[in-house]
């Protein structure tokens, strides 16, 4: 798929998200359940950046995470009904993004497994003190932020500080689209090495 | 939230799996939507698309897994089980069809001349199947237009799976009436079909028609003028003969199908 037709895609799936309700998790597991085929979306774009964050720091193949972000949704669609509540939605999904990215790279290298056996990511604001630390991490990121190379930096403002798109962003520094993607996975990057140090 | 939690969108697409408090505005926000979408490692809303098409793709129904689970190709399964125009249709001919010999069989336990039902079976089939074949007759002619097969093979597949369920069908009936196997019918059935079915593929419905029927005819005035007893016409030795006739017709059929080209054996889908 060119650049251009997965940028329509994605402006396509953009438009068919509904407005989010405040409904929560069990809810909207309810409803996948019993088969409502638009209470799917809504958990993707809730869960979908955080689950593919993890799967893509699980391993190096791009394609290997969105095939396994794509399944997780599926087999959360098929088994919805399986679901009783009683724990976090979120512990659910990542137990069954863990499984399929597993299984995918088994059947891709048979006996060579190309996941990154890294430790679990950060969970911040489950708990009242984790809150607490969340509100540390905060500032810990923006340290992070303020450490970055100065087009890093510059590619991580435009976009996440000041809401401006991917395109604007390009077009602001002059630069073509697919640098400002690189800068900021390589922004993402320096990040993660700085919070985990 | 009125705030952007813009390092906690950092964090997010890092796979920190967001504070609760913090969902209901990421679900509702497009910038931070916007946001995660941008920093996301992965293209988010292209494996979305993936989803929704896999969610939008219909599920192959308990017909078409028994075809594929016994061996059949998924394109021709599908093509078999997806025809529910014709599946009324169907259901009344094979009901017609079974009534018409069960009947005759249940009140005369011993078949000491063929009732007029049975030997009526075989004119019945050829007439439908040379007048399934074509736009005027033929409810799912336009969506057999649509598929690689040509409608030649489209109806040589409809006559399999309608002789294959009715051969079972018919083996029930035998084992409920408890006469053993009775169906005797079947293969003149089957021969005066693909009769029917080839004529009308070379000439017309109605030519096809006339050569199944008329054959099967001949046949019956044959035996008439014989005087023979009804082993004749459903003895062994005529059994082998309506085999060997029917398996000569079914090599011309599908002679004349390779020379149309057998499309779904080549698309394989």
């Amino acid at each position: 798929m060119t650049g251009a037709a997965r940028a329509a895609a994605e402006g396509a799936a953009q438009a068919a998200w509904p407005a989010a309700g405040a409904a929560t998790d069990d809810e909207l597991v309810g409803a996948v359940a019993g088969g409502d085929r638009a209470a799917l979306e809504l958990p993707y774009r809730r869960h979908a950046p955080w689950l593919a964050g993890r799967l893509a720091a699980r391993t190096s193949s791009v394609e290997l995470a969105e095939e396994a972000l794509q399944d997780t949704f599926l087999a959360a669609w098929r088994s919805a009904r399986g679901y009783h509540g009683g724990g976090e939605v979120t512990a659910w999904l990542w137990g069954i993004a863990r499984r399929r990215l597993s299984s995918l790279a088994r059947r891709q290298r048979p006996g060579g497994l190309s996941l990154d056996a890294a430790a679990e990511p950060r969970d911040p604001g489950a708990t009242p003190e984790e809150a607490a630390l969340g509100q540390d991490a905060s500032a810990r990121v923006r340290r992070a932020v303020a450490h970055l190379p100065p087009e890093q930096g510059a590619a991580i403002t435009a976009v996440v500080y000041e809401g401006q798109s991917i395109e604007a962003a390009a077009r602001a520094a002059a630069v073509p689209e697919g640098t400002i993607k690189s800068r900021l996975h390589r922004a993402r990057l320096h990040i993660r090495k700085e919070l985990g140090s | 939230m009125t705030e952007h939690p813009n390092e906690l969108l950092l964090e997010i697409a890092d796979g920190a799996v967001p504070p609760v408090e913090a969902r209901a505005h990421l679900g509702s926000c497009r910038r931070c939507q916007q946001t995660l979408a941008a920093l996301a490692p992965l293209d988010l809303g292209y494996a979305w698309q993936g989803v929704a098409a896999d969610l939008d793709a219909p599920r192959p129904g308990l017909l078409e897994r028994f075809l594929v689970a016994f061996g059949v190709r998924p394109g021709l399964a599908r093509f078999t089980a997806t025809a529910p125009s014709l599946r009324l249709g169907w259901l009344l001919a094979n009901l017609l069809v079974l009534g018409l010999v069960a009947l005759p069989m249940a009140l005369r336990p011993v078949a000491s001349a063929p009732s007029a039902a049975l030997l009526a079976a075989p004119l019945v089939a050829a007439a439908a199947v040379a007048f399934a074949y074509g736009p005027a007759v033929d409810p799912a002619y336009e969506a057999v237009a649509a598929t690689p097969l040509s409608p030649l093979q489209a109806l040589l597949v409809r006559l399999t799976a309608v002789l294959v369920a009715n051969t079972a069908l018919a083996g029930v009936v035998d084992l409920v009436l408890g006469h053993g196997p009775r169906a005797g019918w079947l293969l003149p059935m089957t021969a005066a079909s693909l009769l029917a079915a080839l004529v009308a593929s070379c000439w017309t419905p109605m030519a096809g028609s006339a050569a199944g029927m008329g054959a099967w005819l001949l046949v019956l005035v044959a035996w008439k003028a014989s005087h023979q007893p009804v082993g004749w016409l459903t003895g062994p030795g005529a059994q082998a003969a309506y085999a060997v006739v029917a398996a000569a017709l079914l090599v011309l059929l599908i002679r004349r199908m390779v020379g149309e080209g057998w499309a779904l054996g080549a698309s394989g889908t």
